[in-house]
């Protein structure tokens, strides 16, 4: 033993990597993440031919990096060391002023942007009638001032401005001058890449002068607080001195609310607001077909809207319900049918396409939408 | 496999050292040669039987020669020679070079050309070449042939050193693989190089790497002239530390294991001169292309004309050895550039004028690296604009505020101040210090290596 305390450096290597080598094939393994917000990888089956054709290899190393023992702790100090080393991301997400953390994003898949513009493009050519185009910023383009200073971010607004320039037969709606006034309210969340259900009034508001419609009134609903909400940003930057957010949202009582054909009770999963992902509460996530009848007092015909929409639409839809009976709502990545036969089985009086400006860019379900 | 992985670091690495130093001396080697073919095998196993391949033909050549040469003669060894360097460098142009060479063949006469279906085998630009010294330093009597097959696939699979180097020649570790002793202090020191090498790679290099990751996705077109700059630079800590990181956790390894692998970096960036500069850089491979290839062309021994043809080929293989792509042919090229006008047109400059010889050498080394980074030429071109440029913007002060103090300590590191500077430090309880340091360094590491989007080689496809 004397002998091996003469070499401290092998003595900590072969320990560190011995030890932590046994614990770790000792420790249970986990589903789920919380800190992370997302599934684990588990064990991949080995045989002869998965390893040799090279895709049980990366399967494991996957494995064993998901579920190495302590994983959190070790996340939480390779966090704690870039703070140390002046760095304001994580995992390309940027913190700064007032708790907010952003998007760090350089630059876009032109190809795909090329290509869901054109699917965009040539559905509203298609279309009888004018539809409405809702693209919204993300936090980092309208809470500049709270953005560190330099990061050379995509100009979502001028990304926006280049895409609605590309567009005809629509109603564009320019969710930037929406919300730019309201910069120093709450419309977007610290720790997650929504905007919060008040920046959603902002749009709904700015969708409801374009169409000369009669906004509901905040004041007259009814809010309710849920604390503590870790979002998506923080899942990926892991910082644990983030600040968490507090979604609110609205009693909005509807007659039903039907989600690929299972009926809830309500626009909210109640549930839902004591889990970590909290966001998905509202309209009980993201699914392919959504339609929600609404309690509104009849006036003449029912009026019926069809939603295009990311997630940024599942907190802005519950006011919607005051202003049309039946709302539709498609959200193109679960949406097996034929879009195109959809149209041509049901009548709407009025079209909202609805996307967040980067998932717009990404998506790569909107070619769906000529289908 | 690689080092600088959990999978190595909490699975391999403790089985395969437990299993080692269990093993009774005679069996060693063998124990060696079938780790060190799991190591190979992981992820990409059909490559084995290149590398079989190699062994085979290097282990005949290498016995032919010796057995030609006890019969007289002097075609015989000279078949054995060639049948090993036409084997080695076929293998490797068939799997390197041979969409390259079709690709130009297809510009230049216009034929349709189908690329072949080759991806490159890890670590092959490295292993032929040391099997291939084997059989030349067999060829020219400098060492006897090897009988032993398990000894010799060994040194060819021998795992700290497999896919990236340092290059070693058999006559580096031919004595060590018969009998190599194996004390504490060894283990010890390698221990604290193999820990040394994996905080430059992890920490290190990949930090500097996300800046120009980040450079890259901005757009060449929309950065900043500093941003340029800086952006080259932390191309060059990136490589610096990656490669350098890489052969000190092979060179730890290997002491751990009982061998002495040469050194393959000694400071680069504080030459005063390209050709200083390559006596410390990758210090194996232009030692293996001094002594297979410039010394057997001539050298400098037959007039100035003859050296600088014999540089140019060093220099264009060297480039090439690097990549099949124009970019590092000219990589190379430039070198050759640089080392002419250094030797002929500025005898001496260097020597009387060091403080300017360093800067001088550091700004080329970064326009060098572009070259070496940036494979498409119309890129290269896009971005030597951008730091020759009067384009300003705030996005250098987000870097330098994320980044700046991740590339300062890189750079303090690239010199050999900090070790100078522990050296000469008295203080009591030194040793404490150097073992809390190595432990920072390795929880560093693994929390980094758990949490990481991004951890490439980038010398592993060489």
């Amino acid at each position: 033993m004397r002998k091996w305390l003469r070499c401290p450096a092998a003595l900590l290597l072969f320990a560190f990597a011995g030890l932590f080598c046994l614990w770790d094939a000792a420790a249970p393994d986990r589903a789920f993440s919380d800190l992370e917000n997302r599934y684990l990888a588990q064990p991949p089956d080995f045989s002869l031919r998965s390893f040799l054709d090279g895709s049980f290899c990366p399967d494991y190393e996957e494995y064993l990096d998901d579920q190495f023992v302590l994983r959190d702790s070790w996340i939480s100090l390779k966090a704690a060391s870039e703070t140390a080393l002046g760095k304001q991301e994580n995992n390309g997400v940027v913190a700064g002023e007032d708790g907010y953390l952003f998007d760090k994003r350089l630059a876009l898949d032109a190809e795909q942007l090329e290509k869901n513009t054109a699917a965009l493009s040539a559905f509203l050519a298609g279309y009888e009638g004018d539809a409405s185009v809702m693209i919204v910023p993300s936090s980092y383009q309208v809470l500049q001032d709270k953005v560190p200073a330099g990061l050379p971010n995509v100009d979502q607004a001028a990304g926006i401005a280049s895409l609605y320039d590309s567009l005809d037969h629509a109603v564009l709606i320019d969710a930037c001058a929406a919300l730019e006034p309201h910069a120093e309210e709450e419309i977007y969340y610290r720790t997650d890449h929504h905007w919060t259900t008040l920046g959603a009034y902002y749009g709904y508001e700015a969708y409801c002068l374009a169409r000369g419609l009669e906004p509901v009134a905040l004041e007259s609903l009814t809010p309710h607080e849920v604390p503590d909400f870790y979002g998506t940003y923080y899942s990926r930057a892991k910082l644990r001195s983030a600040r968490s957010d507090t979604i609110v949202y609205y009693d909005v009582p509807v007659l039903s609310m039907e989600a690929d054909l299972e009926s809830y009770p309500g626009l909210y999963w109640e549930s839902q607001w004591q889990r970590r992902d909290k966001y998905a509460a509202f309209l009980y996530g993201n699914h392919g077909l959504t339609v929600i009848r609404s309690a509104r007092e009849a006036q003449g015909e029912p009026k019926r809207l069809l939603v295009f929409k990311d997630s940024f639409a599942n907190c802005l839809a519950p006011f919607l319900t005051a202003n049309y009976d039946e709302i539709t709502v498609i959200d193109l990545r679960y949406f097996q049918m034929s879009v195109q036969d959809y149209l041509d089985a049901h009548s709407f009086d009025d079209v909202l396409i609805l996307y967040n400006y980067l998932n717009f860019a990404d998506d790569t379900a909107l070619y769906r939408l000529n289908r | 496999m690689v080092f600088s992985s959990l999978l190595f670091l909490f699975r391999f690495f403790p089985a395969a050292f437990l299993l080692y130093y269990l093993t009774p001396r005679r069996l060693k080697n063998f124990v060696l040669l079938l780790l060190s073919l799991v190591f190979y095998a992981w992820g990409e196993p059909r490559y084995v039987a290149i590398m079989f391949l190699s062994i085979a033909i290097d282990y005949t050549a290498g016995r032919g020669i010796e057995w030609f040469r006890a019969r007289g003669g002097k075609a015989g060894p000279r078949l054995c020679l060639a049948f090993s360097l036409c084997g080695n460098l076929g293998l490797l142009a068939f799997f390197k070079y041979s969409n390259f060479i079709l690709e130009n063949f297809s510009a230049v006469t216009g034929l349709p050309v189908t690329p072949l279906a080759v991806t490159l085998p890890l670590g092959i630009s490295f292993y032929t070449f040391q099997t291939l010294s084997y059989t030349i330093d067999v060829y020219r009597g400098n060492v006897p042939a090897e009988h032993n097959l398990i000894d010799f696939g060994a040194f060819v699979c021998l795992f700290p050193q497999l896919i990236a180097g340092p290059i070693v020649k058999y006559s580096d570790i031919n004595r060590e693989l018969k009998r190599r002793t194996l004390s504490l202090s060894q283990v010890e020191s390698g221990a604290a190089t193999f820990l040394l090498g994996l905080g430059s790679k992890v920490l290190l290099a990949n930090n500097a790497g996300m800046l120009w990751d980040d450079v890259q996705a901005i757009g060449f077109d929309r950065i900043s002239a500093p941003l340029a700059w800086l952006g080259a630079a932390a191309f060059g800590l990136q490589i610096y530390f990656d490669f350098s990181g890489y052969s000190l956790m092979a060179i730890g390894l290997g002491r751990m294991l009982g061998f002495e692998f040469p050194q393959n970096f000694n400071f680069p960036y504080t030459a005063k001169s390209v050709a200083e500069f390559w006596r410390r850089w990758h210090m194996t491979l232009s030692s293996w292309f001094r002594e297979y290839v410039y010394i057997p062309l001539g050298g400098n021994r037959h007039g100035t004309a003859r050296t600088v043809r014999n540089l140019f080929l060093v220099w264009a293989a060297t480039g090439l050895w690097h990549g099949a792509s124009w970019n590092f042919l000219f990589w190379g090229l430039f070198f050759f550039v640089f080392l002419v006008l250094e030797k002929w047109a500025f005898p001496g400059f260097a020597e009387k004028h060091p403080a300017a010889s360093r800067l001088f050498l550091l700004f080329l080394l970064l326009l060098s690296w572009m070259l070496f980074a940036i494979p498409d030429l119309s890129a290269l071109a896009s971005y030597y604009q951008a730091m020759f440029s009067l384009r300003f913007s705030a996005d250098i002060l987000y870097y330098l505020r994320n980044y700046g103090a991740v590339l300062a300590l890189a750079a303090v590191f690239a010199t050999p101040g900090p070790r100078m500077l522990w050296e000469r430090l008295r203080l009591p309880g030194k040793g404490a210090l150097r073992v809390l340091g190595l432990a920072a360094v390795l929880a560093a590491s693994t929390a980094y290596l758990v949490d990481a989007t991004y951890n490439p080689f980038l010398y592993f496809r060489f």
